[in-house]
């Protein structure tokens, strides 16, 4: 998709500086979610602070983009690619933000889940493993805003499906070991919130895929099925 | 797969009436071809805008309709323009621009009242279709300024010399004039190019009522006025109709690089 080569080369740098500040979100949102998952596996607490006090940067980027896109919409009255563009990356770096809160909210009950002492490290493991899937995706939505790829975008939301598939599972076994052992219910009460917080992680890297479905095609594809998205992406 | 509110679905183009329809229209300034095999129809009761880079043949375009190329010599139309409901091509030969020019009215980039009353401008395409009676003529006036939003601005002040109103007011006046004969089809040729955004607002804001009544041909150098006015847009380049489709489809997913290009910006 080509964003620059406007008469106005202005407009091209607004552009570009806009797209450069959605990169920068991305690539912090995605470094809060990893430092948030190895806090959690390796259970060190400075880590997990820190996450906890860079979640204001994610913030401050949200406001900051979508401060970025009224302006320009105000400026330039954008049309067609350009238009959908500004919207599209509006609702991407809402997702981010998101992101960011859930790396938060991981970091936030990695003390607990730790000094808790109940939890295996087996299940750590299993966690970690998700996370790592979750942000997989995560990076391969942001390169495909990069490239407007929308093969890229369509994985995404593949890999999505399966994965919502992965964490239902471990959820029913947290769940199942909460009635087993009551006595560990909050420590595994965490765990599952950890587990959901990984599973949104994903899903918000799925609705960006939808978002970039949206800027390159101009179709908003949100709530429509897999194969409906795949149809309307993969189209020449 | 567009998802969008019902109110927001736009009817299939098969289920619209044409008022106008354009079949393989050529026009050539002398030896210059300056049209190619144009096509496309004019909805009923629809706003249709013209864009395009100048030269592009949007202005050549719309003039097609009330036959204006008529008054210079060596221009050449080829093709059709039919106009509906009795089918009548509104280029053949057979037909006078005199009689086209009764059902179509144009309005101009420049407000062109004459050099006469208000009252005398609007009542003018009347009297030249022989309307004498004075009560007639009174009640049509109104009526017509009343349609382009102008009476109350001028009702006490209606034999003044047209001249004295201001810009905005006179593009109004001239839109009452084309309106007191009734037309079916309204061209504007850049209505609002020579007026401040207030004037032009208003102008707008006329299309939009008048859109209910008449169907309205209109050519713009601005984009903005006609992704606000319109229903349909046409996007020409080089005599070549690029791209017709609903104006919200134009602007938002044009099908053309050609057409994205120039609504983006890219080139001009």
């Amino acid at each position: 998709m080509n964003m620059g080569d406007h008469l106005s080369k202005q407009f091209d740098a607004e552009l570009i500086a806009l797209r450069s500040r959605v990169v920068e979100m991305g690539g912090l949102a995605d470094e809060q979610f990893v430092r948030a998952i190895e806090a959690l596996a390796s259970g060190k607490s400075m880590l997990a602070e820190q996450v906890i006090a860079n979640d204001a940067a994610v913030n401050a980027l949200e406001v900051l983009i979508d401060d970025l896109c009224a302006h320009i919409i105000a400026r330039r009255q954008p049309a067609a690619s350009d238009l959908r563009m500004l919207l599209g990356v509006s609702k991407i770096v809402s997702e981010l933000e998101r992101i960011g809160d859930k790396a938060r909210k991981i970091a936030r009950l990695t003390h607990a889940v730790h000094d808790a002492g109940v939890i295996e490290s087996s299940w750590i493991i299993d966690l970690r493993s998700l996370g790592e899937r979750a942000r997989r995706m995560l990076r391969d939505a942001l390169n495909a805003f990069v490239r407007s790829d929308l093969e890229t975008a369509v994985t995404v939301l593949r890999s999505n499906r399966d994965f919502a598939k992965e964490t239902s599972r471990a959820t029913k076994q947290l769940v199942l070991r909460i009635t087993q052992e009551p006595t560990c219910a909050p420590a595994l009460l965490d765990m599952l919130s950890i587990t959901r917080a990984i599973d949104r992680v994903a899903d918000h890297a799925a609705n960006i895929a939808e978002h970039i479905v949206y800027i390159v095609r101009g179709t908003d594809v949100r709530h429509a099925t897999l194969e409906q998205i795949e149809r309307e992406a993969l189209r020449d | 797969m567009t998802r969008m509110n019902d109110e927001r679905r736009k009817p299939d183009l098969s289920t619209l009436t044409p008022k106008a329809q354009v079949r393989d229209l050529s026009f050539f300034y002398g030896a210059k071809q300056a049209l190619k095999s144009i096509n496309l129809s004019v909805y009923d009761r629809k706003v249709t805008a013209l864009i395009g880079p100048s030269g592009c043949g949007k202005s050549t375009f719309l003039r097609c309709f009330n036959r204006m190329h008529d008054l210079y010599p060596g221009n050449r139309y080829q093709g059709e323009i039919r106009l509906f409901p009795d089918d009548v091509n509104l280029l053949s030969p057979q037909v006078d621009p005199i009689e086209v020019r009764m059902r179509l009215s144009m309005v101009f980039q420049k407000p062109n009242p004459f050099p006469k009353s208000i009252f005398e401008n609007v009542a003018y395409g009347l009297r030249i279709r022989g309307e004498r009676s004075r009560s007639v003529l009174i009640d049509r006036v109104e009526e017509a300024l009343k349609g382009a939003a102008l009476w109350n601005e001028v009702k006490e002040r209606l034999d003044d010399v047209a001249t004295t109103l201001s810009g905005g007011q006179q593009q109004r006046l001239c839109i009452a004039r084309a309106l007191a004969c009734d037309p079916e089809l309204l061209l504007f040729d850049e209505p609002t190019s020579a007026l401040d955004p207030i004037a032009t607002a208003s102008i707008e804001e006329l299309i939009h009522e008048l859109r209910e009544k008449i169907t309205i041909l209109i050519v713009t150098h601005n984009m903005q006025q006609a992704a606000r006015v319109s229903d349909f847009t046409a996007y020409m380049y080089l005599g070549d109709l690029v791209e017709f489709g609903w104006t919200d489809d134009v602007f938002f997913r044009p099908k053309q690089k050609q057409t994205e290009d120039y609504i983006t910006g890219r080139f001009g």
